[in-house]
């Protein structure tokens, strides 16, 4: 069953189309991958379906509601959360104020704690730098803190934007590896990266999209295969 | 120095009022990026409406506003806590409707916009009030019964430490909510970065009217204190509040809590010292009216050597 389903999204910034009628769905379960070049209306995608951009068409239908149009607070509280491009920490603040924050939505539902040492059993560096302002951090730390926010709501769909984005290549493989972990604990992943080929070789299915359109959509391994995504973006022959 | 010790004690007093004063403009400034100019008049409001109450129950009586029975116990307690709740309640009631007529259609204006809307409420305030409750200077009681304590042979009155105990404990629950609340947390997460406290579920508008609130509230006790410390209020008032409560903001780094509180400390110390030196230092050339100097020297001195104020950081001021 789907759980998350775009269909024809149109979104303008300042009037000019960014994405001009994407259609996608993303399963329960499963990794989807957007991959695409720069200026491809990845992050506006993902923008859009958190409602930090307002789509001009289209529908975003999320659980079976539609949900395009809403306040991002009220998508955030239906189980959709985004780490955004740069990671957006609140720099000034501790890293377990951060995570607190990200624990916003479920405030409700009782004391902190245990969402916490989930955190911790994927990312044990960030309970030793609990009471560390999230700026002092490393560039793999600070995404561990970002991933880490996003997860302490528990989330039905974590959508990612450029996990990889400032990593070193190292780090690179353990994020992808983490976000595999968090699939695996029932996360449904909608992960958009520059980073082709690591996308691909995780993504149990991906889009890959240019200049706001969708132009190829598959297995993460027929794309890894196909011969237009080789030349377009994994930089082959 | 007695003279000295007295202008100190008298400075800290008024200084306690401007801190409060000014950390009504900086939490403002710090989620919104803006000048409420109308606070100092949201201020002035809470006194004139209190006076009003004060009024309506006849507890005070004429022109002069005298309480014919000098209150005490339960029923002292029970009058400052209508006066004080009182105020607070019209400040912030007024504040959440300028906020919400005025500011946050204007959220995504430009700021030279907001700035003239917010100048424009502040007139529109002050002219209401002039409307409302009279032009003319009011005598405002201080409530408490008048009893004075000798510290180094100066004189501090049971209303001035009424006021910094007051002070004290609105900074002590101010600082604790901000900074161990979860509110405390949305605040200043909104105050960084909007959009993202937004995706993690944060209702912005909400920790933005919370904001207002918290700010009128201090705002109002402060010309709740100012009113009874100077036993009058005048529907002008608000505007030179505005001036030294915002100086304030900007002396100690706007957006900067404690900065705040030290520099409206600073500011109240300054001028009640100075003001008290200057006619002997000029030889009554110079007469106290001309207090006022030395806090402009001072933002000045500030602005030119340390922008961001005392305790701000330079990147806040570069966002602006």
């Amino acid at each position: 069953m789907s759980l998350l389903r775009v269909e024809n999204l149109v979104t303008k910034y300042g009037g000019i189309p960014a994405i001009k009628g994407i259609s996608f769905e993303v399963r329960e379960g499963e990794i989807v991958a957007l991959i695409g070049a720069n200026g491809a209306g990845k992050s506006t995608t993902l923008m859009t379906i958190s409602g930090a951009l307002k789509p001009s068409s289209g529908k975003i239908i999320f659980d079976g509601k539609e949900i395009q149009g809403m306040p991002s607070h009220e998508i955030a509280n239906l189980g959709i959360m985004q780490c955004p491009e740069g990671r957006r920490l609140f720099s000034s603040m501790t890293v377990e104020e951060n995570l607190l924050l990200g624990y916003y939505s479920r405030r409700r539902e009782g004391k902190p704690g245990e969402a916490m040492q989930r955190v911790f059993k994927l990312f044990p560096r960030l309970e030793e730098r609990l009471h560390q302002a999230a700026g002092t951090l490393s560039g793999g730390e600070r995404q561990m803190l970002a991933i880490g926010r996003a997860l302490m709501a528990k989330p039905r769909l974590l959508m990612l934007d450029e996990p990889s984005l400032g990593l070193a290549p190292k780090l690179v493989e353990t994020v992808l590896d983490t976000i595999k972990q968090i699939r695996d604990e029932g996360v449904t992943i909608l992960l958009v990266e520059q980073n082709a080929r690591a996308a691909l070789s995780m993504a149990d299915r991906a889009y890959a999209l240019e200049v706001g359109n969708i132009t190829l959509e598959g297995t993460g391994q027929e794309l890894l295969h196909d011969e237009r995504v080789i030349k377009a973006y994994l930089g082959g022959r | 120095m007695t003279t000295f010790v007295q202008q100190a004690l008298n400075g800290l007093t008024i200084g306690m009022i401007y801190a409060l004063i000014a950390l009504g403009y900086s939490m403002v400034y710090g989620v919104l990026k803006m000048v409420n100019f109308a606070h100092g008049d949201l201020c002035v409001l809470g006194a004139m409406f209190s006076l009003t109450l004060l009024r309506a129950t006849g507890i005070t009586k004429g022109r002069l506003n005298i309480i014919e029975v000098p209150l005490t116990g339960t029923r002292l307690v029970l009058v400052l806590g209508m006066v004080f709740l009182g105020g607070m309640l019209c400040s912030t009631i007024t504040s959440l409707i300028i906020e919400r007529l005025v500011y946050r259609p204007l959220r995504r204006a430009s700021i030279l916009t907001v700035l003239v809307s917010a100048l424009g409420v502040s007139i529109a305030l002050s002219n209401a009030m002039m409307l409302v409750f009279g032009r003319e200077m009011k005598s405002f009681p201080s409530l408490l019964k008048k009893q004075y304590f000798t510290v180094l042979g100066a004189t501090y009155s049971n209303l001035q430490v009424f006021i910094a105990i007051l002070t004290i404990l609105l900074l002590i629950g101010l600082f604790y909510l901000v900074n161990k609340t979860t509110l405390g947390r949305c605040i200043r997460a909104v105050a960084l970065d909007k959009d993202m406290a937004g995706l993690l579920g944060i209702n912005v508008n909400r920790v933005i009217v919370a904001v207002f609130a918290l700010g009128a509230s201090l705002g109002a006790v402060a010309g709740i204190s100012h009113a009874m410390y100077y036993g009058q209020t005048y529907y002008l008032t608000g505007y030179q509040l505005m001036i030294l409560g915002w100086a304030s903001a900007v002396i100690g780094g706007i957006g900067d809590m404690r900065g705040c509180v030290i520099a409206g400390l600073l500011i109240g110390l300054l001028e009640a010292v100075g003001g008290g030196y200057l006619p002997i230092l000029t030889g009554g050339l110079f007469g106290a009216d001309y207090r006022r100097i030395f806090v402009f020297l001072v933002l000045i001195v500030t602005l030119v050597i340390k922008p961001a104020g005392i305790l701000g950081k330079p990147e806040v001021i570069v966002k602006a």
